[in-house]
């Protein structure tokens, strides 16, 4: 039901929409013509046992991998994207799993790293990277001892919440994030996924992998379940449940994939 | 300490502003190994002028300062590539091509100031030649400017021919860059130092450039997730290292007036040692301009001052290697083995 509703004109059309995409590494088929959309302002959870295709899914979108087959649009037009900065063009950022923080530099430059604000084509304008910096934390309520500090003084939550700023400041529509509180605590999870929220309340469409099933239903709008590099199910928050997507992630139950992938079942 | 006054926003673990730390955070503005260098030169110094009457004579550290000049201004440009995470084991390979190229030119006719820009040329293309090898090629920095060493010392080889005593230029030819006196009495390497030093310091603390050399030392792979061009830069910070190693090599020419294929041979590793005394870390990410200035200088009064006060030439190799040992021990030790 929620599927044909993806399928068909019946929504509006997805911001950010990804069409037969296929990845291999050697005999390993991470993507096996997998279909994506996010909408605009959803909070869209990606879940899947380990070794899914959940993370190739999101470095294709973010520009660290290439995709053997598929296409990818962004409001309906066919956007290439072959290298990180074409992602953050396409207004994609990416908050990666672990943490890709560079831990020498202070705060302001990790958020504007690859994108410093320069005077003239080779001077760097630190002062006004460290106002923007600020500027950009603050959006989010986030509260840093100070932007001029080492990123290897934070702890991981602040680490984290840095991450989170270096995704807002390259004005990205579309923030996806490979497991962000895998390496935090308790607490400090607690506020990423308030963070998370944020980001929606924004505007922003959120992307989010994660191996909590309670943070999903916590925080989630829609679900889709990757299984063996294949789409096996994509469900609305409130219309499935935690067992129904337990059952999808493990194979218990049959996806939705022969209706998606040429009627094959799933193994 | 934080810059968002508490309010409705707080949200406690990452706004508490780490009481506990905020004191940790002070004590990291003292910069304990700037501080140790100084330390150092000054007890250095110190004790050379109460064991020598001719230390402290202002034409004794004039002369400190224009020995040090050669290897400050190679160190400069291997500073830069060494925190950018990379390796340069052509500086002293190219000093002594650059010194061969142009005296070469000069006793053929070629104007001396247009053999000295060819000759720096020279050295920025084989900066380049490095940088290619190790962003390209994929090769290791050390394995790409081992090889390159090697072939830089066969090619100046090749010039020098069976000339048994190297190219030699006449004495009037080619004194500008070294030998002359700038105002009377200051010596002109110590002048050109000083300028390496001062264009170091403004590509690393002013330029994108520097930002993304300390990035890419840091971790190279946020950077080129985060559409950093790592290899561009990487590949500059060779050629940056190519120019100085040339401009030592000009400098080197001037002051002997003479180029010979085993010039700067072996003075590598005590440039290397000196950058690395001066808190660059063979990692990458870390030291700068400054330290490896102070570096540069320690070892050059260790120099001058052991030989001032006749210590044998061992006790001079020893006790190098023992500040090196100490001084980056010391930084280990205090970091409780770095925060990586």
């Amino acid at each position: 039901m929620t599927l044909s509703m993806d399928r068909n004109t019946a929504g509006p059309q997805p911001a950010l929409e990804m069409r037969g995409i296929s990845k291999a590494f050697g005999h390993v088929q991470a993507l096996d013509n997998v279909d994506f959309e996010v909408h605009a302002g959803e909070l869209l959870a990606l879940v899947g046992d380990n070794g899914a295709g959940k993370s190739t899914l999101v470095k294709i979108l973010s520009g660290v991998y290439r995709a053997d087959r598929g296409d990818i649009y962004v409001d309906g037009a066919r956007v290439q994207i072959e290298c990180p900065s074409d992602a953050t063009k396409a207004g994609i950022a990416t908050v990666y799993q672990d943490l890709n923080l560079v831990p020498n530099r202070d705060v302001a430059s990790n958020i504007y790293l690859g994108l410093e604000p320069t005077r003239g084509m080779i001077l760097l304008n630190r002062a006004k990277m460290f106002a923007d910096a600020e500027a950009v934390l603050g959006t989010l309520g986030i509260k840093l001892p100070s932007v001029k500090v080492d990123v290897a003084d934070l702890s991981g939550g602040q680490r984290q919440a840095v991450a989170i700023g270096r995704a807002l400041a390259r004005g990205g529509r579309f923030i996806l994030m490979d497991e962000p509180t895998a390496s935090l605590g308790v607490e400090q999870t607690q506020l990423v996924n308030e963070l998370t929220v944020d980001l929606r309340a924004q505007g922003h469409s959120v992307v989010f992998i994660t191996h909590n099933l309670a943070h999903v239903f916590d925080i989630a709008d829609r679900i889709v379940v990757l299984r063996h590099g294949r789409r096996v199910g994509v469900r609305a928050r409130g219309e499935t449940t935690r067992e129904e997507i337990v059952c999808l992630i493990t194979g218990a139950i049959r996806g939705d994939v022969d209706q998606t992938c040429h009627g094959q079942a799933v193994p | 300490m934080s810059l968002v006054p508490s309010g409705v926003h707080e949200r406690s673990p990452f706004g508490s502003a780490d009481r506990r730390g905020s004191l940790r955070q002070r004590l990291r503005f003292v910069d304990w190994m700037m501080l140790g260098l100084v330390v150092t030169l000054v007890g250095l110094s110190a004790y050379f002028a109460s064991a020598s009457p001719y230390f402290l004579r202002v034409e004794n550290l004039l002369n400190i300062g224009a020995h040090g000049a050669i290897r400050g201004i190679v160190a400069i440009g291997l500073t830069i590539v060494m925190v950018a995470g990379g390796l340069d084991l052509t500086i002293t390979a190219v000093m002594c091509a650059v010194g061969m190229v142009t005296a070469e030119l000069i006793i053929t006719g070629t104007p001396e100031w247009l053999a000295a820009v060819i000759g720096l040329a020279t050295g920025g293309a084989m900066g380049a030649a490095n940088g290619l090898l190790v962003t390209k090629g994929r090769i290791q920095p050390v394995v790409a400017t081992l090889s390159t060493m090697s072939i830089m010392r066969g090619v100046a080889f090749i010039i020098e021919r069976d000339r048994a005593r190297g190219v030699s230029l006449q004495l009037d030819q080619f004194s500008f860059l070294a030998r002359d006196r700038f105002a009377g009495s200051m010596p002109t390497p110590l002048i050109w130092w000083l300028l390496a030093c001062g264009i170091g310091f403004f590509i690393l603390r002013y330029t994108v450039l520097g930002q993304y050399v300390y990035a890419i030392g840091g971790n190279s792979d946020a950077c080129r997730v985060s559409g950093v061009r790592v290899d561009l830069w990487r590949f500059l910070t060779y050629v940056l290292s190519g120019l100085a190693s040339g401009f030592a090599g000009l400098m080197l020419l001037s002051l002997t007036n003479t180029a010979y294929s085993q010039a700067a041979m072996g003075a590598e590793l005590d440039i290397m040692a000196a950058v690395i005394l001066g808190g660059v870390g063979l990692g990458g990410g870390r030291g700068g301009v400054v330290g490896t200035m102070l570096g540069t200088l320690i070892l050059g009064v260790l120099n001058n001052g052991m030989t001032l006060t006749s210590t044998p030439l061992y006790w001079q190799y020893i006790a190098r290697g023992a500040i090196l040992v100490v001084s980056v021990g010391l930084d280990t030790l205090r970091k409780g083995g770095g925060y990586r």
